[in-house]
């Protein structure tokens, strides 16, 4: 490649001390805008200050309703006017959702603009599983003095939504308690589009900080900033042209009575989101939403990331509440938290106001409400959830076929091996670099033999060679993304010079499909699935690394609309496509980087270039349980960290977080040291080799979880809150959590050299170590210190659960599908335990046939039951699956062989006399040790029961005398 | 899972009759499935009815011998099951040799090449009996490969036949060269006495020749060609380093990287240094050429001007006597150690001189009479005698030389080259092979290239540096590998280094070349110096044909 930058000999005079000065590490933070780098953040952030700095109650919003008109059942309109601009008409619509206990849905919107533009307002289109949802038929609306009272909800709560028509203020009240006030600071602000007045723009710079105010016009600079680049801004060497001027908007949303808010993902924060404003203020800058691909990101920051996820919860110990904010343009979030309540201001650069109001009342209905607007998880295949081995990069056939076979040397379980960027020729993705990798077919087939998969990386640069089929057919089909001039849009990537499709085209939608067609891409199988990078989308010379944001898709929708649902729209696309590519269809699987709400629907996602430091495993945990509570619970992180070259201990530790992550894949990036657990002498490798299998081991409990949040939205790795709503002392954690309703409570250990980590419990039951089976009592609010020595970590299994296990570790998840089951039961102080399983063929959709098992265990102290279990999720009606044939469908009749071989039970307080199943004694051994139901701590007592011939279809019943 | 879950459900009925009641209760070590016959004894039933775990933790019923449950810890009541994770199924495989698998292979219906009777997947029938076919197979292979290390290891005994003569004739040569040398050292200690005797002669006569103003001139005019040389030779260095340092970034960075500054910086460089606008093959070598031959003629004619002997050019022009005693001869005493000074040392004595008169020239001490009255004036005479006597000692340091050379060969012969010097044949021998876009080289014991197919730049990618230093010397496995380090870095890496692992072959080649992690290379190499002996075959007689073969390969 030659290039025709020329150079002058000053630079190169830079360059050469550059190079000779030792390299630095980190992100270039200048490369990204803060809020006083960003027009409207600085216009639309102003405002706060503004309210903040006048005289107490001098400060009122401008906006006043007038009487509302009903539009349908359950959603009604108000005219909304401006002060300042009484001539410029908006439009509030409230509407109440007839599902999720009472939603409302906000709109405001500009009408009747004399100007071309128009916002915005296709964000619920890609979002919601339902663009418009179904409206309640129950809600009613009350309009006296001024005031519009909505009620709406299931009878057992009783929700209103007070509306204020001048100034402009809506509170939702649970039982006459305000609990979301929407405008309680007056910062709601809506920017009406103009043409730009060139006069007054020269005037602003020429003034620069006061506006002179002439004739008619009013005096607004007590409310609204103006902006020299509020019609066209330069940040660095790049230019906005901005044609629609300012279209931005603010609001505030307080919560009151609460201490609390979580979520905003994607951040690498604290769950519980610190202040960016006030006098207790964490960070300086607001928590930004605009999706990034950012060079070893800091550990602790509000900067904004790879994905974004405008949804927000709201937490105390009476209530819960949560806000999602359909928006996908530029989003900067401040939050303060006050004694009497935690206050945010959300600014954004365009789109139309589209906020949903769910009114919990605790996390878990937050988490079906979100399911409700969004959608729950794709159930994934169930080798997914085992363990990927990934590297930039395994560099031909001889090198994936020996990584494959090192692992069956030493014994490590592995099931999907990856293929980083170099497997393609000059980075044109499908396309095999056929030097390196002359037959992919026959080296995927052989990795398959073993029950294995093979992801290899499909990004959303295309390489800009009229050679290149992919390149051709989508300049062809006229599908690219276009610049402001409406000529394809071309930027530089791992490709050179590349182009982007653009996948709010529909006609992009077949065509991509057909790309992965094994007609023609010949040089793929149905074990190879997908990886989608680079996503947000990442443009090497682009502003803040992505696309300019005054390029057009399809609908003549700017960049700037439509950013954050870019790296979706990809995601999405790729996934039908590997549904559509077999009869009848599988499950997909595509990882993607970028992330906005609602992609939980198409697979998963990491949280992208890591380091290997201690700083950036600590903080994982966090980022991935706000993701968790945020919808977007198949998420993981690069084991060992992307960057950099991990101590043994680090990675050890490492491993352990990650195999407790729902997506546990190991990666590294080109210049590391190789660092495949197979690599490392013992007790190392012993201790990697370990905790991989540990996760073999669990997987019943990760497909259990992953099964539930695909009917009704929970996460899967649970926070302290979410679990224990009403502790206000685990409201702060997050570096603990429960895997989904197993009752497993794990810790990573993050810091180095630690010989003890210290455990929170919350709730008054025994808690027993899973390694050891010691027993700790009962105590709510205690604090345990557990030893753990790098070949350990905290993992504890709540008292009262039955945790399904499968011993027998395979070479691959799919080739224990036969294997018998383990049950470790953990009894509670009172004696008593339940658990589950869920079981399907873990590739098909035969599952929303019914054909699954789906167990209920319990253990009451006299008898030990399996029975079917039914879907009760609200959401199921619709998902089809309420009624299934426990035992006759065709995964059941497949899996009828299959046994429970051992079963375990800790805690009892004494030795049965006898066991029976069926009338006959089964064979079994007891072991004396600390009860249950008692004060001492101690290894537990233990018994064992061996082969007792149940199986996993059908109901039995284990009698104790 | 196609073709595991179409298997498994026609056999599904074996399967679900549940395996344990299915299989006959042992009655002797042989038919407890997947047991391997050395431990028959360790299985013998007892009256007791019981089984001892072969750790010896704990006794079990000897019916819980593979019932499908794991009740001894080191996993040996589970022979013939997938009950315990750490245990082994043994095959017998008819017809080709007995092998053995991971329990937890045991039933996961993967045919595994060491159970080629399928007898692991006794439940899953999965795997049909192929021991005939895989046998035989394995014979062939093995056969060819006993047969690569028949040849391979005849043409070692040559290696080490060659080695042998080597050995003697080295030790023959350092006996000659021992014996050479002591009558050199006579011959120099002669030359000595003669030197010193006309020294003492000519001495006086000098004394009057060194006063002249030209003669003063020279001397200054040579000091400050001194200084701007070493001057020029520094900033030469820096430039050097820092062409060094962008030709690594040009050659080694990574074009798909997002860094423009370092683009920029590279093409930059290119333009600088004429690469990139003239692209031509040819033009760039010969321009450096010319460069080089144009700096070489003046360095050498002012090495000859800094060396000339400025005091028997006195003698040349006669003596000439203006009387002034007080002239000096700056640094003459060091200047004329130049000429005592050996060829060999010559290059590092010159900078060590160069830096001393710099420091004398600051202290202060050059200048002053004592120093010049220390210097030697001579005439022709001596002149003759000490190069006479120079060149004798030279030519007594270069035998010294050969002679600890050849001591130190000698010395490596018994451990460096091989048990039995085999490799001595191989050092300084070269294997190559084209890989993409470049052709790999390694010579033995010397260094390891890369070389661009394309522009014929040429990378050094190490330096023999050690076998297989976990293993014992002498060892077989310690001639297994080899390592080259230290080679040119790698633009935002490691310095490039080289892993050959070696393997008996009737040829020296360079077999395939990878790169697991940035600039480290793994070569695959086999060599006939690897091909050690079966026992039956030592001794054997080199057959005709194979001899033909052997001499081709030589």
């Amino acid at each position: 490649m030659r290039s025709s930058l020329s150079l002058s000999p000053l630079s190169l005079l830079v360059v050469l001390s550059l190079v000779l000065l030792p390299i630095t590490m980190g992100v270039k933070e200048e490369d990204f805008k803060k809020c006083s780098q960003s027009s409207f953040c600085r216009r639309l952030r102003s405002i706060a200050n503004k309210q903040e700095s006048a005289p107490s109650d001098t400060f009122t919003s401008p906006y006043s309703l007038s009487s509302p008109q009903a539009i349908q059942d359950g959603a009604w309109k108000w005219p909304l006017r401006s002060s300042l601009y009484p001539e410029i008409k908006f439009e509030l619509r409230a509407d109440v959702l007839a599902e999720g206990d009472g939603i409302i849905r906000l709109r405001i919107d500009e009408i009747g603009s004399t100007t071309p533009f128009k916002r915005y307002n296709e964000t619920a289109r890609w979002a919601l599983l339902d663009t418009n949802p179904p409206l309640s038929s129950s809600a009613t609306v009350k309009t006296t003095s001024g005031k519009s009272v909505i009620s709406y909800g299931p009878s057992s709560s009783k929700l209103s939504l007070e509306i204020q028509h001048s100034p402009l203020k809506i509170t939702q009240l649970r039982n006459g308690k305000p609990e979301i006030v929407f405008n309680e600071r007056s910062l709601f602000h809506m920017e009406h589009f103009r043409i730009k007045d060139v006069e007054k723009t020269e005037e602003i710079l020429s003034e620069s900080e006061q506006v002179v105010l002439k004739g008619d016009e009013q005096d607004r600079s007590w409310f609204e900033e103006s902006d020299i680049d509020a019609f066209e801004e330069t940040w660095k060497k790049w230019k906005d042209s901005k044609p629609k001027g300012p279209e931005g908007f603010s609001l505030d949303l307080t919560f009151p009575g609460v201490k609390h808010v979580y979520g905003l993902p994607e951040h690498a924060s604290p769950l519980s989101l610190p202040d960016t404003s006030g006098p207790n203020a964490h960070y300086s800058d607001p928590y930004r939403l605009y999706n990034v691909d950012i060079f070893e990101y800091l550990a602790d920051s509000p900067m904004s990331l790879y994905g974004a996820i405008p949804l927000l919860h709201a937490h105390a110990s009476d209530h819960s509440v949560g806000v999602l904010n359909l928006v996908a343009s530029d989003t900067f979030v401040d939050v303060r938290h006050d004694s009497d309540a935690v206050r945010t201001h959300w600014v954004s650069e365009s789109g139309i106001l589209d906020v949903l109001l769910l009114p919990g009342p605790k996390p878990q209905q937050l988490f079906e409400q979100y399911a409700v607007l969004t959608g729950p998880t794709s159930l994934p295949p169930q080798w997914s959830t085992a363990y990927h081995q990934c590297r930039w990069n395994y560099n031909d056939e001889d090198d994936v076929l020996q990584v494959d076979r090192k692992f069956d040397e030493a014994d490590i379980p592995l099931d999907v091996t990856w293929l980083d960027i170099e497997y393609a020729e000059e980075h044109r993705y499908f396309d095999w670099n056929n030097r390196f990798f002359p037959d992919p077919v026959k080296m995927i087939d052989a990795v398959a033999s073993k029950g294995r998969k093979m992801v290899a990386i499909i990004d959303p640069h295309i390489k800009k060679t009229d050679s290149f089929r992919i390149y051709s057919d989508a300049k062809d089909l006229d599908v690219l993304i276009k610049k402001a001039d409406g000529n394809n849009f071309e930027g530089w990537c791992w490709t050179g010079s590349s182009v982007w499709v653009d996948f709010f085209n529909e006609k992009s939608w077949t065509w991509w499909t057909k790309m992965f067609d094994f007609r023609t891409w010949k040089d793929s199988t149905n074990a190879l699935f997908i990886w989608n990078d680079m996503n947000e989308p990442s443009v090497f010379d682009g502003p803040e690394i992505s696309m300019p944001r005054d390029n057009i898709h399809a609908g003549g929708w700017e960049h700037r609309d439509v950013h954050n649902i870019n790296g979706m729209m990809f995601h999405n696309q790729t996934a039908h496509a590997l549904i559509a590519r077999e009869t009848p269809a599988k499950r997909p699987f595509v990882l993607s980087r970028s992330f906005f709400a609602g992609s939980h629907r198409y697979g998963a996602i990491w949280t992208g270039d890591n380091l290997g430091d201690w700083e950036h495993l600590a903080g994982e945990t966090a980022m991935l349980l706000s993701n968790n509570i945020a919808g977007m619970v198949f998420s993981g992180a690069d084991v060992g960290g992307f960057f950099g070259n991990p101590t043994p201990e680090l990675l050890v530790r490492w491993y352990q977080a990650g195999a407790f992550m729902p997506f546990f894949r190991a990666h590294a990036h080109i210049d590391t040291k190789r660092r495949e657990p197979y690599l490392f002498d013992e007790p190392i490798r012993g201790y990697l080799r370990d905790i991989i299998r540990l996760r073999y081991q669990l997987l019943p409990v990760w497909y259990n979880a992953f099964h539930d949040s695909s009917l009704t939205g929970v996460p899967i790795m649970r926070p302290q809150y979410a679990v224990f709503p009403e502790d206000e002392q685990g409201f702060a954690i997050d570096d603990q959590y429960y895997i989904g309703d197993s009752g497993l409570l794990f810790k990573p250990v993050v810091q180095e050299g630690a010989e003890t980590s210290q455990v929170y419990i919350s709730d008054a039951q025994p808690y027993y170590n899973y390694f050891t089976h010691h027993l700790y009592p009962a105590h709510a609010h205690q604090t345990l210190t557990l030893s753990t020595p790098l070949s350990t970590f905290p993992l504890l299994i709540q008292g009262g659960s039955i945790v399904p296990s499968r011993q027998r570790v395979r070479r691959s998840s799919p080739l224990m599908w036969q294997d018998p089951f383990t049950l470790t039961i953990a009894l509670s102080k009172e004696g008593k335990a339940s658990g589950q399983l869920y079981l399907d063929d873990g590739v098909s959709y035969g599952y929303e046939q019914g054909e699954y098992i789906w167990r209920r265990f319990h253990f009451d102290g006299k008898s030990l039951t399996s029975t079917s279990k039914t879907n009760t999720a609200p959401s199921s009606e619709e998902k089809g699956v309420v009624s299934y044939d426990a035992e006759n469908n065709n995964w059941a009749q497949a899996v009828s062989h299959v046994n429970i071989e051992s079963i375990t039970i800790l805690g009892l307080a004494n030795k049965p006399k006898s066991i029976k199943v069926g009338g006959q004694e089964v064979d079994w051994v007891y072991e004396n040790g600390v009860a249950s139901n008692g004060k001492k701590e101690g290894e537990s007592s233990l018994l064992k029961i061996k082969n007792p011939g149940v199986g996993v279809v059908g109901d039995w019943e284990i009698t104790f005398s | 899972m196609p073709s595991v879950a179409l298997f498994s459900l026609l056999t599904l009925l074996a399967y679900s009759a549940s395996p344990v009641s299915a299989e006959q209760k042992p009655i002797t070590p042989s038919s407890i499935r997947g047991l391997n016959p050395a431990l028959y004894d360790k299985y013998e039933p007892n009256p007791a009815g019981t089984f001892q775990c072969l750790d010896g933790s704990k006794i079990i019923k000897y019916s819980a011998i593979n019932d499908d449950y794991c009740d001894c810890p080191d996993g040996s009541d589970e022979p013939g099951t997938s009950a315990c994770s750490n245990g082994v199924f043994w095959c017998k495989n008819e017809g080709h040799i007995p092998g053995q698998v991971l329990s937890s292979r045991v039933n996961d219906g993967i045919c595994d090449p060491e159970c080629c009777d399928g007898s692991d997947e006794w439940a899953t029938g999965a795997c049909p009996d192929k021991c005939a076919e895989i046998g035989k197979k394995y014979r062939d292979e093995e056969e060819a490969i006993r047969k690569t290390r028949k040849t391979g290891a005849k043409i070692r005994g040559t290696y080490i036949k060659w080695a042998q003569g080597e050995k003697k004739r080295l030790e023959t040569e350092v006996e000659n060269k021992k014996k050479e040398l002591r009558e050199k050292e006579q011959e120099v200690e002669r030359a000595r006495v003669a030197l010193e005797k006309t020294e003492s002669k000519s001495k006086e006569e000098l004394e009057k020749k060194k006063t002249s103003p030209l003669y003063q001139s020279l001397l200054t005019h040579r000091l400050t060609l001194t200084r701007l040389r070493s001057k020029t030779q520094r900033l030469q260095d820096e430039l050097d380093t820092l062409h060094s340092i962008l030709d690594e970034l040009s050659k080694g960075y990574n074009p798909n990287y997002q860094d423009m500054a370092v683009k920029a910086a590279v093409v930059g460089y290119e333009e600088y240094t004429g690469k990139a606008a003239a692209p031509s093959e040819e033009e760039k070598p010969h321009v450096e050429e010319n460069k080089e031959e144009e700096e070489e003629i003046k360095d050498w004619e002012l090495d000859e001007l800094e060396r000339k002997d400025l005091e028997s050019l006195l003698w040349q022009s006669g003596p000439e006597d203006d009387g002034n005693d007080d002239d000096e001869e700056e640094g003459g005493l060091l200047w004329k150690i130049d000429e005592y000074i050996p060829d060999s040392l010559y290059d590092s004595w010159e900078s060590v001189r160069d830096t001393a008169i710099e420091w004398m020239i600051r202290l202060g001490l050059i200048g002053k009479k004592k120093a010049s009255k220390t210097s030697i004036a001579e005439g022709p005479h001596v002149a003759a005698a000490r190069d006479k006597h120079r060149g004798l000692s030279n030519e007594l340091n270069k035998l010294k030389n050969a002679v600890s050379d050849t001591e130190n060969t000698l010395e490596k012969m018994d451990k460096e080259y091989g048990p039995q010097a085999e490799w001595k044949k191989l050092d300084g021998v070269c294997v190559d092979k084209v890989s993409g876009d470049y052709t790999y080289e390694l010579c033995f014991f010397g260094k390891a290239t890369q070389k661009s197919n394309k522009d014929g730049a040429t990378n050094h990618m190490g330096t023999f540096s050690e076998w297989n230093t976990a293993a014992e010397q002498g060892s077989f496995e310690y001639y297994t590998k080899q390592l080259y380090k230290n080679g040119a870095r790698c633009w935002n890496g490691p310095l490039r280094s080289v892993s050959v692992d070696l393997s008996c072959g009737t040829q020296n080649a360079l077999l395939s070349i990878s790169e697991p992690e940035k600039c480290e290379y793994r070569y695959k190499v086999t060599t006939p110096a690897l091909c050690w002996p079966d026992e039956q075959d030592v001794g054997g007689s080199v057959k005709s044909e194979e001899e033909d073969k052997i001499k081709e390969e030589l």
